[in-house]
């Protein structure tokens, strides 16, 4: 814990700057409907989508995980960096037609998308309530992460309780006033502000430890005391080859519903297809932080949490401002990754489940998708993420999972006519099963990842039921086909 | 109708297909076996080295794709 209040300061300004920059995101757009709060209008430039797709995917697990995974396995944690990339592809390929199918078919959310290609309301909505378990989960560590952070910064005077209700106030103001287009500008300003301070930070440690300002020293030393750190399954055996590479392609495959909400929000198909192009680049961000994590593993032989060790590092090594600076940048990378999730909820439970449910107009839709932001903090993030339940990185893997077993879906929306209803119906609770039994009961058997399990039961039931139950309607087919074929997306706003 | 699985319509487009997909294979078992190695390059790890010359590739593909595909640019 610091003594010092400047962390806490810093902190406490970048808490103030994203909140100001969250209010003025509104711009004078009415929010009062879905098209605005729920994707911003379809308006959002190359620059911003880069950084809100980029910021959204680093998450507090960059500053305190990452560092983290370095010091206990090794270079184990570059597979986070390769997936990332991966999923810029996908979002090169997928993200314009999801664009087009949005534009064209008035889509705000996934489920909508669901519903819509499988005729199938029921689909639409199950896939949102269940999307909804890894999204909730995921929130919750998110605000976990930042009440932490914050306590840490106060010296242990803001105690996580209290860190919970200011960080979930503080998102939840502009979140209900200017929606995704408060995601897309905070995040482009956290984007920025998390390329900063890790690099300066890890370049300061890198220093700090070794004299140099680069990290081969670092390297040098490992590769000749501990060079276990620098292979796979890494320090402590666990990364196997298998696990390496089913992780890799099950995290690929996660369409989860925030990325659908970015997508969506963008000005054209091309604006995706640009930001997707240069995201890679925002993965160097991941380099310097997990360079701290290995200078741990010298400078801090004997640490408890694993998690800890960057802030550990910092507290005991660094000057005050930067350790404040440190927090300022793990606290954007928690609200970052926190905000996109809370809103995609409450759009999925409004538009998805409440609006076919109770058959509401789409204002009516609209209202309670931003009223529902309060309750879902009040009443399930806040007190679970003041719990700390043990079991809920159980729950996001299990909620994480679930959204892989999700891909038959897709393949009937970008690859595939023939996909039914009863086939991604089956697709996805044969895969969930699995991925379920093999997440709690028989953890990834064989060093192979639960989800790859899934979808190897998943994907040839899905074409087996799809080929023996009646297809979705031929005009229904034919709309989504006519975008997603390359080549075919809509003339004038590509 | 005649049910189908999308393909490239073109040349280049089975070119970039088969790029992405080359891509995805050099960050997975059997490739990311023939890194691993406790040896450095440049002052970093070999595995470290292979992952950002995937990422660099994964930019290059797309940049390349986004000529030959000649999309349009309507953003200012």
């Amino acid at each position: 814990m610091t003594t010092s209040l400047l962390p806490l300061w810093i902190t406490l300004g970048y808490i103030g700057v994203a909140l100001f920059i969250g209010l003025r995101a509104r711009g004078g757009h009415l929010m009062d409907s879905l098209e605005e709060w729920g994707v911003a209008g379809r308006s959002m430039g190359p620059i911003t989508l880069y950084l809100l797709i980029a910021a959204g995917s680093i998450s507090a697990y960059t500053f305190m995980g990452a560092p983290g995974w370095a010091y206990s396995k090794g270079v184990a944690v570059f597979y986070v960096v390769i997936y990332l990339s991966y999923l810029a592809l996908v979002a090169w390929y997928c993200g314009p037609k999801v664009w087009a199918f949005g534009q064209r078919f008035g889509h705000v959310t996934q489920g909508a998308a669901i519903a819509d290609r499988y005729q199938s309301p029921l689909l639409g909505g199950l896939a949102a309530l269940v999307m909804s378990i890894g999204s909730l989960a995921y929130a919750v560590l998110q605000t976990i992460g930042s009440a932490y952070i914050l306590s840490v910064m106060s010296g242990g005077r803001i105690p996580v309780w209290a860190g919970v209700i200011v960080i979930l106030s503080v998102i939840a103001i502009y979140l209900y006033v200017s929606g995704q287009r408060a995601i897309g500008l905070t995040n482009a300003f956290q984007g920025i502000l998390m390329l900063v301070v890790a690099w300066t930070v890890g370049l300061w440690a890198a220093h700090h430890a070794t004299g140099e300002m680069g990290f081969a020293s670092v390297f040098e030393r490992l590769a000749a005391e501990r060079p276990a750190f620098l292979t796979l399954p890494g320090a402590d055996g666990k990364m196997s080859f298998a696990f390496w590479t089913t992780s890799i392609i099950v995290s690929m495959l996660s369409f989860m519903p925030p990325v659908w909400s970015q997508w969506m929000s963008a000005r054209s198909a091309d604006t995706i297809r640009r930001s997707a192009t240069w995201l890679p680049t925002y993965y160097i961000v991941v380099l310097p932080m997990v360079v701290v994590g290995f200078i741990g593993i010298t400078a801090l032989p004997n640490l408890g949490r694993a998690d800890t060790v960057a802030l550990e590092f910092a507290l005991q090594n660094l000057p005050s401002w930067l350790v404040g600076l440190l927090g300022a940048g793990t606290l954007a990378a928690a609200m970052s990754s926190c905000e996109p999730f809370l809103h995609s909820v409450s759009m999925a439970y409004a538009k998805d489940i409440a609006q076919p449910l109770f058959r509401l107009g789409d204002a009516a839709t609209a209202r309670l998708a931003r009223r529902l932001l309060i309750p879902i903090m009040a009443l399930i993030v806040a007190p679970v993420a003041i719990s700390e339940p043990s079991n809920l990185i159980m729950i996001l893997l299990v909620g994480l999972g679930f959204a892989t077993q999700v891909l038959p879906a897709f393949i009937g929306m970008f690859l595939w006519t023939r996909a039914s209803r009863w086939g991604v119906l089956a697709g996805i609770l044969s895969g969930f099963s699995v991925t379920l039994a093999f997440t709690l009961v028989w953890p990834n058997p064989l060093g192979i990842h639960a989800g790859f399990w899934g979808l190897m039961i998943n994907l040839p039931l899905f074409v087996i039921v799809s080929c023996l139950t009646p297809p979705v309607r031929d005009d229904v087919v034919e709309r989504f086909f006519e975008l997603a074929i390359p080549g075919r997306l809509p003339s004038g706003r590509r | 109708m005649k049910h189908y699985v999308v393909r490239p319509r073109s040349g280049k487009g089975w070119i970039l297909t088969l790029a992405f997909v080359a891509l995805i294979a050099l960050g997975l078992w059997p490739v990311i076996g023939w890194f691993n190695l406790p040896r450095l390059w440049l002052g970093l790890p070999w595995l470290a080295i292979w992952t950002y010359v995937i990422v660099l590739g994964c930019w290059l593909a797309m940049l390349l794709a986004n000529r030959w595909l000649r999309v349009p640019s309507h953003d200012d």
